[in-house]
């Protein structure tokens, strides 16, 4: 079953311009769609500034959307209201890149934690405490936490502490985005499993926001893969890995350090990333990619299906 | 390091302490008309001397202390208040609530702000709550200007996309999350506007716009006497210096507080 049902999203920022200049946008998520599906962790991957924090914003309903459809159970989310609303926020919880602002440094953890509930008017007030030490317990922390404020804790706890808080209102799926990206390599692999635990317990759905492709491997059954607010390939996490189609994945899963090629040479990627503008025309990984044929500089690829997988690149193109 | 903070914090605290007691102190009555001792120079009886109708100037600017010090703090809470609902409002909405909101703030500021408070004062029934009501008048804006630039910088923290996230609603975001990270900022800039608005009330006082006489206000006291500052100086001399110092000590009060929470 489809928890998130993605279709044609797009999301463009205006650019400011000046009084007579033609309005110019920034197109940060373009025409992306894929699915969420129950119990499923559904990757999205790519590098800084490629579009996939916007997404998670908009499945927040945090930022609207431009055009597209965002689909939860077939209900578009930006049409819900009142009851409905209050129900997909208890369906659907973010957990945050960085752990050191996303939670109020003014409030102690146990009304940090016990906020979802009050809003959300679950059960009475005398039970809040169990309750919440019960999620607190689950996350791997002590009860005695809650009577302290958020700075006297490391990254790792309060990444905890925010976990805890998005399991509060026992959601259907997590979007969690970059959860271990502002933690030490330590931290991560105990966040890592405890993800994996959660995944394996609470039976949710998980969408996984991440540049780290060791991480995505160990937790993602499918994975899209972005570049520059679009979609370059997407497929299930064994099949990317054993045959990443596009340059660009093939590119990324390179790059990844590895133990065992610790002495190898990398691939240069260090061609910035081009301008939007000058890449209306051609395919927009041109400058950075070794395989590029003639048609890549004339046309910019569509994404197609391939061998069962989504690719976006003139080399599957078989037309 | 905040050692000045406490030792103006006590001064102010004592005036306003004996101020309030006064009546049991055994202090000669304030109000009292004494025509045997008119214009006497400072002894033993009277600290301060007595003025021209024979009232001792002592006991009139202890008894005159919860009035200046009363009206300024209350003002300054009102302005408090006004100015952190109104920056509040208007930097977590923005848009088209804030340009409003700021006009309005941008209108007040327009006028010198004594003048604007003569204004008020003259409008209004003279009394205690008129000059509150000046003094708040006039200071608000600058609480409203600051809460607001502070709580545009908190508006985009994740805390606040969370909180959305969970599903509070406005009302809830700005009460639980964004007010009580305003609250230490509006003490700051209480602390730093409370040397200014004694000296605004003292000056309502001096044109006799303020808390009418018989009430001793030290304002009044120096501008009714203030024709014998050659002949009889304590007259002036003394109510004068209780101003200075009440006006230093809340300055002290304010450097210190914003040095404490490191907010410049």
């Amino acid at each position: 079953m489809t928890v998130i049902e993605v279709k044609n999203l797009k999301k463009y920022f205006p650019i400011k311009t000046g009084l007579f200049k033609q309005k110019s946008f920034f197109k940060a998520v373009d025409d992306v769609s894929f699915k969420i599906n129950q119990h499923k962790v559904h990757a999205l991957v790519g590098e800084s500034g490629c579009g996939k924090t916007t997404i998670s914003r908009m499945l927040l309903r945090l930022i609207h959307k431009t055009n597209g459809d965002i689909l939860f159970k077939g209900r578009e989310i930006f049409d819900l209201k009142g009851a409905e609303l209050k129900a997909y926020r208890r369906a659907v919880q973010i957990v945050f890149q960085d752990p050191y602002a996303s939670l109020n440094p003014r409030m102690k953890i146990l009304n940090t934690l016990s906020e979802p509930l009050v809003v959300h008017n679950i059960s009475n007030k005398k039970d809040y405490l169990d309750i919440v030490k019960h999620a607190v317990n689950r996350v791997g922390l002590d009860s005695d936490v809650l009577t302290r404020y958020p700075h006297e804790f490391s990254g790792g706890q309060r990444q905890r502490i925010c976990i805890a808080r998005a399991l509060m209102l026992s959601p259907e799926l997590i979007v969690a985005d970059e959860p271990l990206s502002s933690l030490d390599v330590s931290i991560q692999a105990q966040i890592l499993n405890l993800l994996k635990g959660l995944m394996d317990d609470e039976k949710l759905s998980l969408f996984l926001i991440s540049h780290d492709l060791n991480v995505v491997r160990y937790l993602s059954d499918e994975i899209t893969v972005m570049y520059l607010g679009k979609i370059v390939e997407q497929a299930n996490t064994v099949e990317l890995f054993n045959k990443p189609l596009h340059p660009y994945t093939q590119m990324l899963i390179d790059a990844a350090p590895k133990i065992s090629n610790i002495k190898k040479k990398y691939i240069q990627t260090t061609e910035t990333i081009p301008s939007k503008e000058a890449t209306i025309y051609s395919c927009p990984l041109l400058p950075r990619c070794s395989k590029n044929i003639d048609i890549c500089s004339k046309i910019a690829p569509a994404l197609i299906k391939y061998d069962g997988r989504l690719v976006s690149c003139h080399l599957y193109n078989k037309s | 390091m905040y050692k000045s903070g406490r030792i103006s914090l006590f001064i102010i605290c004592t005036f306003f302490i004996l101020s309030i007691f006064s009546p049991i102190l055994h202090l000669q009555d304030p109000y009292e008309i004494k025509l045997d001792s008119l214009n006497m120079s400072p002894d033993i009886n009277h600290f301060f001397g007595t003025d021209n109708k024979g009232r001792d100037i002592f006991s009139r600017v202890i008894y005159g202390a919860k009035f200046s010090i009363g009206i300024t703090i209350v003002s300054a809470v009102i302005s408090a208040i006004i100015g952190l609902s109104v920056g509040i409002i208007s930097g977590y909405f923005g848009g088209r609530i804030d340009n409003v909101l700021m006009s309005l703030v941008d209108f007040v500021l327009s006028f010198p702000s004594l003048l604007l408070a003569i204004a008020i004062s003259i409008v209004l029934p003279s009394g205690v709550y008129t000059v509150m009501i000046a003094l708040a008048a006039v200071n608000w804006t600058s609480f409203a200007r600051l809460i607001r630039g502070h709580v545009m910088t908190i508006r985009g923290m994740a805390f606040i996309d969370a909180a959305r996230a969970i599903g509070c609603g406005n009302l809830r975001i700005l009460i639980r999350h964004i007010a009580p990270q305003c609250v230490t900022l509006s003490l700051v800039m209480m602390g730093i506007k409370l040397g200014g608005l004694i000296l605004t009330e003292a000056a309502l006082s001096f044109l006799g716009l303020g808390v009418q006489p018989p009430t001793p206000t030290w304002g009044y006291m120096v501008s009714a006497n203030r024709a014998y500052i050659l002949t009889s100086p304590w007259m002036v001399i003394f109510p004068g210096a209780a101003i200075s110092i009440t006006a230093l000590c809340f300055n002290i009060i304010g450097e210190n507080l914003s040095k404490k929470y490191e907010i410049n």
